[in-house]
């Protein structure tokens, strides 16, 4: 299969006062032609810098420090400003987690999505109009033509999110990053809004990269998982399999850790310890104080991601959790 | 454990009033919390759900006397919290404390960890300098921080640390109901179970009560003994726990058990709501819910249902339920 979006070797560094952190560490992973994958991690585990480096939207201080991102084989990574913004919006679009820092206040929603139009494609402001109302019907906002003509804050925090969603698909983008998307909303809203993400993809074939800390959200969705700690990857697996047989301590504390509506236990087994900062991160494997399996060999060197079939880990104890 | 409640609220009502512009002649008023009751018992854990403007923060802030009621009851240990003003208020406040959900923003960033585990003991003139500080290295100890925490400032702790801090300044008076208002929402997964499992630590050690506040029905699930459900500031259905996620029995409580993803591949059939929760300054005459409720028929837009007691602790109020019969069924009405 030939990726949408390949992504190789990828290291996102940041300036700090206490030297430059790596907040993404050689990273690799493809993305097909309308797949849905998903990206887990806790706060400073790389997910949305990920994201953001994709888009072509890491600023100062942070910086590619290296690797390699291909979207349709066109290398992205050392693309002029002027050639990224092309793409950006017409070939791949990006929803936030909150809609309001991402529109703009003082223009009505329908002008917004508009003007993401005519940027890309040579039509009038007319059709351009026109097919802004067509597009918040189709993320189901009701009476389109009016809504059109509301300002962001005239909205609801669900209701700005389909609007974010229409304006991101206005020039049906191969991919679509969702960072978050329904984080800030109420679980019956989040339930509409990834129907809707769910049905887009269907109807318009879009691949979907979905980062959220939510495995929930992953489980019932995603064709496929990778799993991220302080900047890298540590596993990658088709859903099923994950959530069947996580291989990574990692991915299985993560998954053991999160109450379950149907299923109560006395005592949550919780993963002891904090993630590690990105400035003083242990030696060895970044999960090693955390880990329970941990042994001394695991302080000497950071375990690379070894791949079997179409799982990959990074655990040095890979083979025996694989066999066990 | 029903026998003597240690706080029981009844009728409990706030009301906003809302203005355009500080001069103006009140434009609306929102009913925040309208005629709510709870009870719990001590030890217990009530958890207590809704989306965001449902009531459940006023609920929380109404308790622990943030903020005065404009009607209703509230008891504790069968005294009159209303009643209460100057120093008996303040008694009686050592024995509702709170914990807030963003720890970062309740913690005053000048002040080291021992200043604000101690400043709870100060106001209320207990023990000596001394003895305070034994005090603090005691709550540490049970919180799960460590001594030479003591002497550090809140931005020198992680979010988990700083959750563990607001506990043990919670704990300082030796309360006997703590209101945690989304106590856990804003750690990461794997640090949120090591609080919640703290909460329920101390509950068995000091046989605490909580009302856990939160949004997350699978910690909610996980925490409480009984559970209230509200909606646009109503309590809409109230149960133990098991009863409530085994069979709930409103409407909107189906739909809000059946929105949690589950984390297990492929999920189960889901009952997505259309629209989102409406205006509070004008709430739906009749049931609140009937604007979203895809069961909703003719006697809901016009009469407010009462709740229904269905046994064992367990009432709803839907104009559908009726006791003994089994909940309204709202399969096979999904929206796609």
């Amino acid at each position: 299969m030939s990726a949408l979006l390949a992504v190789r070797d990828l290291t996102v560094t940041f300036e700090t006062t206490a030297g430059a952190v790596a907040a993404v560490d050689a990273l690799s992973f493809d993305i097909g032609p309308g797949e849905f994958l998903g990206i887990v991690g806790e706060s400073g585990s790389g997910k949305s810098v990920t994201a953001l480096a994709a888009m072509g939207l890491v600023v100062a201080p942070g910086r590619i420090a290296q690797g390699s991102i291909r979207l349709g084989g066109e290398e992205l990574v050392g693309l002029p400003e002027r050639s990224m913004r092309r793409i950006r919006g017409r070939r791949m679009a990006m929803v936030f987690q909150e809609p309001m820092a991402s529109l703009n206040p003082v223009m009505r929603i329908g002008d917004q999505i508009a003007e993401a139009i005519r940027w890309h494609e040579d039509v009038s402001a007319r059709a351009a109009a026109a097919r802004a109302v067509d597009l918040l019907g189709t993320v189901g906002i009701p009476a389109p033509a009016e809504r059109a003509r509301a300002y962001p804050q005239q909205m609801s925090g669900g209701m700005r999110q389909r609007a974010m969603i229409a304006m991101a698909i206005a020039c049906s983008p191969a991919l679509l990053i969702a960072d978050e998307p329904t984080t800030a909303l109420d679980v019956t809203v989040q339930a509409q809004i990834m129907d809707l993400l769910r049905s887009l993809r269907e109807r318009f074939g879009m691949a979907l990269l979905l980062i959220t800390h939510d495995l929930g959200l992953v489980a019932e969705q995603a064709d496929r998982v990778l799993v991220m700690y302080a900047g890298r990857m540590v596993e990658e697996a088709p859903t099923a399999s994950l959530f069947a047989r996580p291989l990574h301590p990692y991915s299985a504390g993560l998954l053991d850790s999160i109450p379950d509506i149907e299923i109560r236990r006395p005592v949550l087994p919780a993963i002891e310890g904090v993630v590690p900062s990105l400035s003083a991160l242990p030696p060895g494997c970044r999960f090693g104080p955390r880990c329970r399996f941990a042994e001394p060999a695991c302080t000497t060197a950071d375990p690379p991601l070894r791949r079997f079939g179409v799982r990959a880990t990074a655990c040095r104890r890979d083979l025996d959790l694989a066999r066990a | 454990m029903s026998d003597a409640p240690l706080l029981v609220a009844r009728g409990l009502t706030r009301h906003f009033t809302v203005r355009r512009h500080p001069f103006a002649r009140a434009s609306g008023v929102v009913r925040a919390v309208d005629n709510v009751d709870l009870t719990i018992a001590p030890g217990e854990t009530l958890g207590l759900v809704g989306e965001s403007g449902c009531g459940k923060s006023t609920v929380a802030r109404l308790i622990v006397r943030l903020i005065a009621p404009t009607g209703g009851t509230l008891l504790f240990d069968g005294e009159d919290l209303l009643a209460l003003s100057g120093q008996a208020l303040r008694r009686r406040r050592a024995d509702i404390q709170m914990v807030f959900q963003d720890p970062a923003g309740a913690l005053d960033p000048r002040h080291t960890a021992e200043e604000i585990v101690t400043e709870p003991l100060e106001i209320h003139a207990i023990g000596t300098r001394t003895t305070r500080r034994e005090r603090a290295e005691e709550l540490f100890a049970r919180v799960g921080l460590r001594p030479e925490h003591l002497r550090r400032y809140p931005h020198e702790f992680s979010g988990g640390q700083r959750q563990r801090l607001g506990i043990a300044r919670a704990l300082a008076l030796k309360p006997r109901l703590i209101v945690c208002d989304e106590a856990v929402s804003a750690l990461d997964v794997s640090v949120q179970a090591q609080v919640v499992n703290l909460f329920k630590q101390l509950q068995r050690e000091l046989g605490l009560a909580y009302l856990f506040i939160a949004h997350d029905l699978s910690v909610v699930r996980h925490l409480s003994d009984r559970v209230a459900v509200m909606y646009l500031g109503e309590v809409v259905e109230t149960a133990s726990a098991d009863a409530l996620f085994a069979s709930p029995h409103h409407p909107y409580t189906q739909s809000l058990l059946s929105a949690v993803p589950r984390h297990v591949p492929g999920g189960r059939p889901r009952i997505v709501l259309a629209g989102e929760v409406p205006n509070p300054l004008a709430p739906p005459p009749g049931c609140r819910f009937h604007t979203r409720c895809p069961l909703a028929f003719g006697r809901c837009r016009v009469e407010a249902p009462a709740s229904v007691d269905l046994g064992g602790g367990h009432s709803a109020a839907c104009h559908l339920v009726t006791k003994g019969a089994p909940a309204p069924s709202l399969r096979r009405t999904d929206h796609a």
